[in-house]
């Protein structure tokens, strides 16, 4: 390890490694740390994700695909299924990995493209110097030591810290966070469709997620909207629901998280500071999925490191591309996710059932969400009224 | 005034550390320290998806 780097990437998720890949890639000397001893795990995530949008980043490669899904099937509290987003030709649309070997495999692809890469090492804090972020104190393997740099990228996740340290708040209030747990569970049929079943009855706030992993597996899980949580815990619900839908299911694996539903935050850049991913809560407000969009902003912001080192600016005048960018496609994306969650947690379960019946006869096995919630908007515009601003807004 | 964690019960997700409104929280690989700027506000316990923190007043 040297004490200076033009970039250093604090965290080895995909946001971090992509970011590090990017960088690196483009000629800059990167440095790429995880405070874990091992890179994926433990696994905070339910692992399901689209294949157009991953495929943009990396070949796909059975060694982390656990298994795919033809679609997803959205199951409304009176038991009603609406199968959606199928792809017409049959073919499978969407992969559920395994993050433990796809967490690895993209820290390897930064590897391969010249970062270097250290896990057990902790960011502790930032250097600074006049305001603008300088660095980092890192700890490694007991040892506490300062290393340098240009660009400092926050991608610590859901317990992001780089970014309060670097002065921007983005501590989650309760409403901003769903609070997750999972079992990777065995002797079940899992089918080859990931489920969303939607309701109060289930889970306040949230929904229970089953996505096929192969061989009788599942991960099946479930999050709680932090505001509507009470007293109710995320793994007591789990477990009801296990005991009441799949009492024969052995649980083989516990996973438990948050995932940010804040929708965009107010701010993601400082003088040589960017955040991605998690820590900058990118994950989408209403699927709870932030890998793909941890990816995207990797990439884009180490587009703009490369760019930065060119003009020899690390300021946020050279910085504010990463930010226009992100917002102009994820943030987007983020506040019209928000604008439905926010509706979707008013509505009671008989409203979702009406939702559901109103699909009636309708075939939206091809359509994804946007589409299908415009055709839930012209069924039921009274109960919809606040999505009105999603669509045209003659209809 | 801090919060007990029960390590025997945490899962170390870290979902507690991103709700600290004070950043008094830190996940240092498998477990949870709180250093003395917590204000007992309690939040972290209300996340906490296995129930494994307890706020002492
Ligand atoms: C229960 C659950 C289910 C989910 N299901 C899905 C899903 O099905 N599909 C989907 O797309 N998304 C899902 N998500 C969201 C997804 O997991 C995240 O959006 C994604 O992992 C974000 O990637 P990231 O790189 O930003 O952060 P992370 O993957 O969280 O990586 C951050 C890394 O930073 C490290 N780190 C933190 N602090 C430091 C420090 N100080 N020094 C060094 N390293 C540090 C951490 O150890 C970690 O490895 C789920 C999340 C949860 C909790
Ligand atoms: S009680 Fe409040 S201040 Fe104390 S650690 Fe928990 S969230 Fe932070
Ligand atoms: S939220 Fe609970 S399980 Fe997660 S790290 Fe904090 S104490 Fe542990």
């Amino acid at each position: 390890m040297k004490n200076r780097y033009d970039v250093i990437v604090v965290g080895a998720g995909p946001a971090g490694s992509i970011t590090a890949k990017t960088a690196a890639s483009g000629g800059l000397s990167v440095l790429l740390i995880e405070k874990r001893q091992e890179i994926g795990d433990p696994v905070r995530c339910a692992e399901g994700v689209g294949k157009d949008a991953l495929i943009k980043h990396i070949e796909p490669d059975k060694k982390w695909i656990a298994a795919e899904v033809k679609g997803s099937m959205i199951l409304a509290p009176d038991g009603t299924e609406i199968k959606m987003s199928e792809d017409a030709s049959s073919k499978k649309i969407g992969y559920v990995l395994e993050r433990k070997v796809f967490d690895r495999a993209l820290a390897q692809k930064a590897a391969m493209a010249g970062a270097e890469v250290m896990v057990k090492t902790r960011a502790t804090g930032l250097l600074r110097n006049n305001g603008k972020v300088t660095g980092i104190n890192a700890m490694y393997m007991g040892e506490t030591q300062e290393i340098k740099a240009d660009i400092v990228i926050g991608a610590d996740g859901v317990e992001s810290k780089v970014g309060r340290w670097g002065g921007i708040d983005t501590s989650l209030k309760p409403g901003d966070i769903e609070t997750c747990a999972q079992f990777l569970v065995s002797n079940i049929d899992a089918g080859e469709y990931s489920k969303f079943f939607l309701g109060e009855k289930y889970t306040p706030g949230g929904y229970v997620w089953i996505f096929p992993k192969g061989e009788n597996t599942a991960n099946v899980g479930l999050g709680i909207l932090g505001s509507k949580s009470g007293n109710v815990r995320a793994i007591s619900l789990l477990q009801r629901f296990i005991d009441n839908y799949m009492p024969h299911a052995k649980i083989l694996e516990i996973v438990v998280g948050g995932v940010p539903v804040s929708g965009p935050i107010k701010q993601t850049i400082t003088d040589g500071l960017m955040l991605v991913g998690d820590a900058a809560r990118q994950s989408d407000p209403l699927t709870g999925g932030g890998i793909t969009n941890a990816m995207d902003a990797g990439k884009m912001a180490g587009e703009v490191c490369i760019r930065a080192k060119e003009n020899g600016d690390y300021s946020v005048r050279t910085l504010k591309e990463y930010e226009d960018k992100w917002r102009a496609s994820i943030g987007r994306e983020l506040s019209k996710s928000l604008l439905v969650k926010n509706l979707l947690i008013k509505l009671t379960d008989e409203q979702l059932n009406q939702l559901a019946h109103s699909l009636n006869g309708i075939d939206v096995s091809g359509m994804e969400l946007s589409s299908l919630l415009l055709v839930l908007f012209k069924k039921n515009p009274k109960l919809l009224w606040e999505l009105r601003t999603l669509f045209n807004p003659r209809i | 005034m801090s919060v007990d964690v029960n390590r025997y019960k945490c899962g170390y997700c870290g979902a507690c550390v991103g709700v600290c409104p004070v950043g008094a929280l830190e996940l240092v690989e498998t477990w949870i320290e709180v250093d003395n700027t917590c204000t007992s506000c309690g939040v972290c316990a209300k996340i906490c998806p296995v129930g494994a923190l307890v706020v002492v007043k």
